[in-house]
């Protein structure tokens, strides 16, 4: 019979086995010479240069901007969508995630040459500015923000709304008659909603951080290419992970802002049967409209118009798919197995971490499940390799798809384990206690109550997981069987190659994808009879 | 005296089945009101509709001579001068006591002004001492004073409190319930308390409004509604539980089932023959060993210094107290006199 | 009715993507039977038509992995070195040499002498036919024709660090790819000093650095930049595309330097699971046809087999003069050559 304590054991056991043990073969490794004697030659070499900690500090730099932009963005949409009546709000609540199913690579590269330079838009820019050189050689770094930001500010909205959508609309009304709609939106709603906006902000952080591609896109120095140099060059795999540790170190700051946030102040709040309670605009009805259509259509229209455009004829739609055919199933089955397992066993480590009494324990997963995300994914595949390619049974997993599968989960898990985390700061433990008093067994207090009552939290999570696993490539590379193919590589080999109209046509294709589930069921719902 | 709050003609639809409707009501100046009634009745939504949460399909909402609410002209919520207490609190998590005070002042009250009011407050209720604890910090009774000096702290005009001892223990709630009502006529605030306890409805309300299906059945000073219920539903839920049918003798008595009753205070002469309807205090029937009436014994529950006997008569349940429980059928009859309940209002 | 929508949507997605992965997975089997498995790190765009028809030619399943260059990935290489205990790989296609050399020099290859490699100069394959190369580009300057009238472009390396092209030329980061392989080739060739000067000044007279070679020919073909140097095949690109563009072969003249010739590799692995297999996949490899279809390609590999001809514009390694590589000892620099150029190009 399933215990709390089963469930969380094995989550972590399976944590362990899946995620940590890879790394700690690599980093028990760096301690070894060649010859087997202790060193620790591989760390000498570690921020010895000014130059390196000039890196680090750019890298901080990008993450940190993409995280202000992508707050920027995705906070006012979040909040509007979801706590307000604004028009429209179910069409942009259906659409506003597409970005996130194209890599943020191919993000980049629509702004960059699509809208910049197919039409134009950078020449207009760099006018009005009044530059002689690129507008790109002059502005990187802001460009950077930019593109990553509009790229992944989905996923603050994503966190922002679970936890928006979760609130009890009697804590907004106390709030209204005591102070009116504006204070209680900003100074009740928005800070009720913490855990999902700290959550999201965290997600970009964490991802802008160990980001090489639009870095390196706009030639801007980070800490990454650093270390994707050594390991090119130096096939010295144990400098390449030494030297990945203060990149891991910095990983760790969004969870201390975090801790340092909830400080004290539980989130947690009894829920009611009623929905969340909905501001009325009145006259900042048709500005609010105008921001969030703006938002949309930058985040949205004017990157999909511009893939339509640069797309061309339809011909080119199938000859993408031709192009693509079996890679696209791969990614598509990696991603929906990686997603669902890292969905469940980081809730699994969420509920064990939420759950317990101490502080100790909670602060420690949490920083562990990080690690796999903060290690570059090379080092991260080498650990795999190491530990799993070994004949007989291993070449069950390593052999076959199951390598990739498992090296998503450890990859991505960070991200389901701190969804469920902010989830559950909304699931007060006295519902299950309920449960547990009239002697429901664990397992269906899990499912039923607390899974359940996290159900958005767990959607969002699961979405971030899948569409980062649709887009990873380092990992894939060195770990999946010869002969599965994955999306990713295509794209970029074609991106590469300037198959430009070939690269928009899948990429549009990629946010059917996305919209079109949501985009069915949301008109579908419309049909339904308002439920009162 | 102008009223401190005047609803006129006022209709909102509660639920598919029943609406709020033509509902006229005024509160008097330091009134204590209450709204007793059975869950889903429409007194929350009536409580929503004048601190302003909802609007009314039709009618007008005045407080303190000022309009807050008719056909042309909808005053929000925050500009009605209103402090209300929730049934769930609704204590801000993330605010500490004098926080939460603090927050609902601003912009009311000049900022150098705040920290005495704050004090002030939290005083008045008890909570001096726990001004900067969070709300998870407090205890029941501490949260419920919290949510109380919450609403009181900007002097409003009108109080509204929507069941707010919910979650109390009956010896809490008996004292909350007190104070409450203590602190209203110190501060000489005009409320309307909305509960479907009657104990303590009728305990501490200068008058009750009892609401059924939308529509105030009746509205009076508790010993009104007790002496003369103007319905069957009123008598039940005022605690006259004891509902006979009958015809009036020539004695000025009730000729029921349980045998004749004598009628309390003069109701008006009844013409011999009449049907009448009349309600018993569970007090006012005893087990007798000898004469009375057969009934059924349905269930003695033990309540301290008495038991409460539910027997089944003629088809009609009655309660009664006895010294003891019971075993097997009994003997009943009237001992004190009954009460003569108004005819059933036609729906 | 968002609950419902995110529900279903869940539900949809889940549908949508493990019916056919279900389905996928009960066809596709394990390994076993007659297959070959190799590592490619030619771009897919190349490769891919030509390992399919190797496939129907002989009816030996083909199991590749590729890897995007442009992408800047760790690389095949780190993986066969990962797997060197347990090989899961038979061939290695390589699309240069450096890596190659290194794979050789800690015994993760066996030597095979193919047939269909004797045509293949001696300075082109491993003396104990441990490794094999054919097809290869050769690292070029693009011009844009616009830009810069006939006749005035660079005609050397060394012209670039003139004041006359401050600002002028683009470069791809030197830190991977090619352009790494370049500059370990003229550390072998000129010597430490003078490199590490030729770099410095490279920096100091404004280089226009960019992502990778194909980020050079975007460039230059665009006309932000009047020349830069990248690969044969990203220079044909521009080319096939109609721009205004010339390639142009540096030190070419009589006692020059002569230009980087990188050819592609293929190499054996040692331990390999399915090593007759293999084997036949490197004759293949090497044969005429391939070397032919490479050059008529968009890829435009010149073929090192001196008896393939070269379609119409096309340059083969006959009206070339290559550079003169003591590859060994380049692979030998790459260390100093990457922390060196890390410390310029990767600063600020």
């Amino acid at each position: 019979m399933w215990s709390k304590r089963a469930l969380v054991l094995s989550a972590l056991l399976v944590f362990a086995l899946a995620a940590l043990l890879p790394l700690a073969v690599m980093f028990f490794s760096t301690f070894f010479a060649a010859d087997g004697s202790f060193s620790i030659a591989p760390y000498a070499n570690v921020l010895a240069s000014g130059r390196q900690w000039i890196l680090l500090g750019h890298s901080l730099q990008v993450a940190g901007s993409a995280t202000a932009v992508a707050l920027l963005l995705g906070l006012p949409l979040a909040f509007l969508t979801a706590r307000t009546d604004l028009p429209l709000r179910g069409l942009f609540s259906a659409v506003y995630a597409a970005p996130l199913f194209m890599p943020t690579y191919v993000v980049a590269i629509c702004w960059r040459y699509f809208i910049g330079d197919v039409f134009g838009v950078h020449a207009v820019v760099e006018k009005w500015l009044g530059l002689d050189k690129a507008l790109w050689q002059v502005h990187g770094y802001a460009l950077c923000a930019f593109y990553l930001g509009l790229a992944l500010f989905p996923m603050v909205t994503l966190t922002t709304r679970a936890s928006l959508l979760a609130a009890d609309p009697s804590l907004d009304e106390a709030a209204v008659l005591a102070r009116g709609g504006r204070a209680a939106a900003f100074r009740v709603a928005l800070r009720l909603a913490t855990p999902g906006i700290v959550a999201g902000a965290a997600f970009v952080f964490l991802f802008a951080l160990s980001e090489f591609g639009v870095p390196n896109l706009l030639m801007i120095n980070t800490y990454a290419i650093e270390v994707y140099s050594q390991f090119k060059a130096f096939y010295d795999v144990n400098a390449a992970t030494a030297s990945s540790v203060p990149l891991v170190l910095l990983s760790l700051l969004p969870l201390v802002a975090m801790r340092l946030a909830e400080r004290n102040r539980r989130f947690v709040v009894a829920r009611s049967e009623r929905p969340p309670h909905r501001y009325a605009l009145r006259a900042w009805k048709w500005p609010a409209f105008a921001v969030a259509a703006f938002i949309v259509a930058i985040g949205v229209l004017v990157p999909v118009a511009s893939l339509f455009v640069v797309a061309g004829p339809f011909e080119n739609y199938r000859k993408a798919i031709a192009l693509v055919g079996e890679d696209f199933l791969n990614s598509i089955e990696f991603a929906v197995a990686a997603a669902t397992f890292a969905t469940a066993l980081g809730f699994a480590l969420a509920y064990g971490a939420a759950r317990s009494s101490g502080r100790m324990a909670p602060a420690a997963l949490d920083a562990l499940s990080v690690l796999p995300f903060a290690i570059p994914a090379g080092v991260l595949a080498i650990g795999f390799i190491r530990l799993w390619n070994r004949p007989g049974v291993f070449n069950l997993v390593y052999g076959t798809g199951a390598i990739v599968i498992l090296g998503f989960v450890a990859r991505f898990l960070p991200f389901a384990f701190r969804a469920g985390s902010a989830a559950l700061r909304h699931v007060p433990p006295q519902y299950e206690d309920a449960a547990r008093v009239a002697g429901v067994p664990f397992a269906r207090r899990f499912g039923a109550v607390a899974a359940r009552l996290s159900a958005r939290g767990l959607v969002a999570a699961w979405i971030v997981v899948f569409v980062l696993s649709l887009g990873e490539l380092n990992l894939t590379i060195l770990v999946a069987p010869a002969g599965s193919q994955t999306l990713p590589l295509r794209i970029f080999n074609m991106i590469h190659f300037s198959y430009n109209n070939l690269v928009a046509a899948l990429c549009i294709l990629l946010v059917g994808l996305a919209i079109l589930p949501a985009a069915v069921v949301f008109l579908a719902a419309g049909r339904k009879p308002e439920v009162r | 005296m102008a009223s401190a709050l005047k609803l006129a003609d006022v209709t909102k639809a509660v639920s598919p089945r029943f609406s709020i409707r033509a509902l006229d009501l005024d509160l008097g100046a330091a009134e204590f009101l209450v709204l007793l009634g059975p869950s889903g009745c429409g007194k929350s939504t009536l409580l929503r509709l004048v601190a302003g949460l909802d609007a009314p399909d039709a009618g007008r909402i005045e407080i303190d001579g000022r309009v807050a609410s008719d056909p042309k002209v909808v005053v929000p919520p925050e500009a009605r001068g209103i402090g209300m207490v929730f049934q769930s609190l609704a204590l801000w998590p993330h605010f500490t006591a004098e926080g939460q005070l603090r927050f609902v002042l601003g912009g009311k009250v000049p900022k150098a002004e705040i920290p005495g009011r704050v004090k002030e407050a939290l005083d008045l209720v008890g909570l001096g001492r726990r001004a900067g604890a969070y709300p998870n910090e407090l205890s029941g009774g501490e949260a419920q004073r919290l949510a109380i000096a919450r609403a009181i702290v900007t002097r409003p005009r009108l109080l509204l409190l929507d069941e707010p001892l919910s979650g109390a223990d009956e010896v809490l709630r008996e004292r909350l319930c007190g104070e409450i009502r203590a602190l209203q006529r110190r501060l000489a605030l005009p409320a309307i308390y909305v509960t479907h306890h009657r104990e303590e409805a009728l305990a501490v309300a200068d008058r009750v409004a009892v609401m059924r299906a939308g529509r105030v059945e009746q509205i009076g000073p508790p010993r009104e509604l007790w002496e003369r219920p103007a319905s069957e539903f009123v008598a039940r839920f005022v605690g006259l539980g004891n509902v006979l049918r009958g015809r009036a003798t020539a004695d000025g008595r009730v000729e029921t089932a349980l045998g004749p009753v004598a009628l309390e205070s003069a109701n008006g002469r009844l013409a011999p023959g009449a049907s009448v309807v009349v309600a018993l205090r569970p007090e006012s029937i005893e087990i007798v060993s000898a004469g009375g009436v057969a009934a059924r014994l349905d269930s003695a529950a033990y309540r301290g210094d008495r038991c409460l006997v539910r027997v089944t008569l003629g088809g009609e349940s009655l309660a009664l107290f006895a010294p003891s429980a019971p075993s097997g059928d009994v003997r009943v009859a009237a001992k004190g006199p009954g009460i003569v309940v108004a005819p059933e209002n036609p729906s | 009715m968002q609950k419902p929508t995110s529900r279903r949507a869940l539900l949809l997605h889940l549908l949508v993507g493990l019916a056919p992965a279900l389905a996928l997975q009960a066809c596709s089997g394990g390994g076993g039977g007659n297959e070959v498995v190799v590592y490619c790190s030619l771009d897919q765009v190349y490769s891919e038509p030509l390992l399919k028809q190797f496939e129907e030619a002989t009816g030996i399943k083909v199991r590749a992995q590729y890897d995007v260059e442009a992408q800047k990935t760790t690389g095949l290489v780190n993986r066969i070195l990962a797997e060197k205990s347990n090989p899961q790989c038979d061939v290695y296609w390589n699309n240069e040499l450096m890596h190659t050399l290194h794979l050789a020099s800690v015994g993760a290859l066996q030597p095979y002498a193919s047939p269909s490699a004797a045509p293949i100069p001696a300075e082109f394959k491993d003396a104990s036919g441990l490794w094999t190369g054919f097809a290869a580009r050769a690292r070029v300057l693009l011009v844009n024709t616009d830009k810069v009238p006939a006749g005035s472009a660079p005609k050397s390396l060394r012209d670039l660090m003139k004041p006359e092209w401050n600002g002028k030329f683009g470069i791809a980061r030197p830190l991977f790819g090619t352009t790494m392989t370049h500059a370990s080739a003229l550390f072998a060739a000129w010597g430490d000093e003078d490199a590490k000067k030729f770099f410095r000044e490279l920096k100091a007279n404004e280089a226009v650095v960019c992502e990778g070679n194909a980020a050079v020919m975007r460039v230059v073909a665009a006309g932000d930049v009047p020349c830069g140097l990248t690969d044969t095949d990203d220079a044909n690109v521009a080319v096939k595309e109609g721009k205004k563009v010339a390639v142009v072969y540096l030190d070419q003249e009589e006692g020059g330097l002569g230009t980087l010739v990188i050819p592609n590799s293929i190499m054996l692995l040692a331990g390999a699971p399915h090593a007759e297999n293999g084997k036949k996949l490197i004759d293949w490899a090497l044969s005429p046809k391939v070397e032919e279809a490479l050059a008529a390609g968009t890829s435009v590999q010149m073929p090192l087999n001196p008896s393939v001809k070269t379609p119409e514009g096309v340059r083969s390694i006959a009206n070339v003069k290559p550079m003169k590589v003591d590859w060994a000892a380049a692979a030998a620099k790459r260390d100093e050559v990457s922390k060196f150029l890390a410390e310029i190009f990767l600063a600020d």
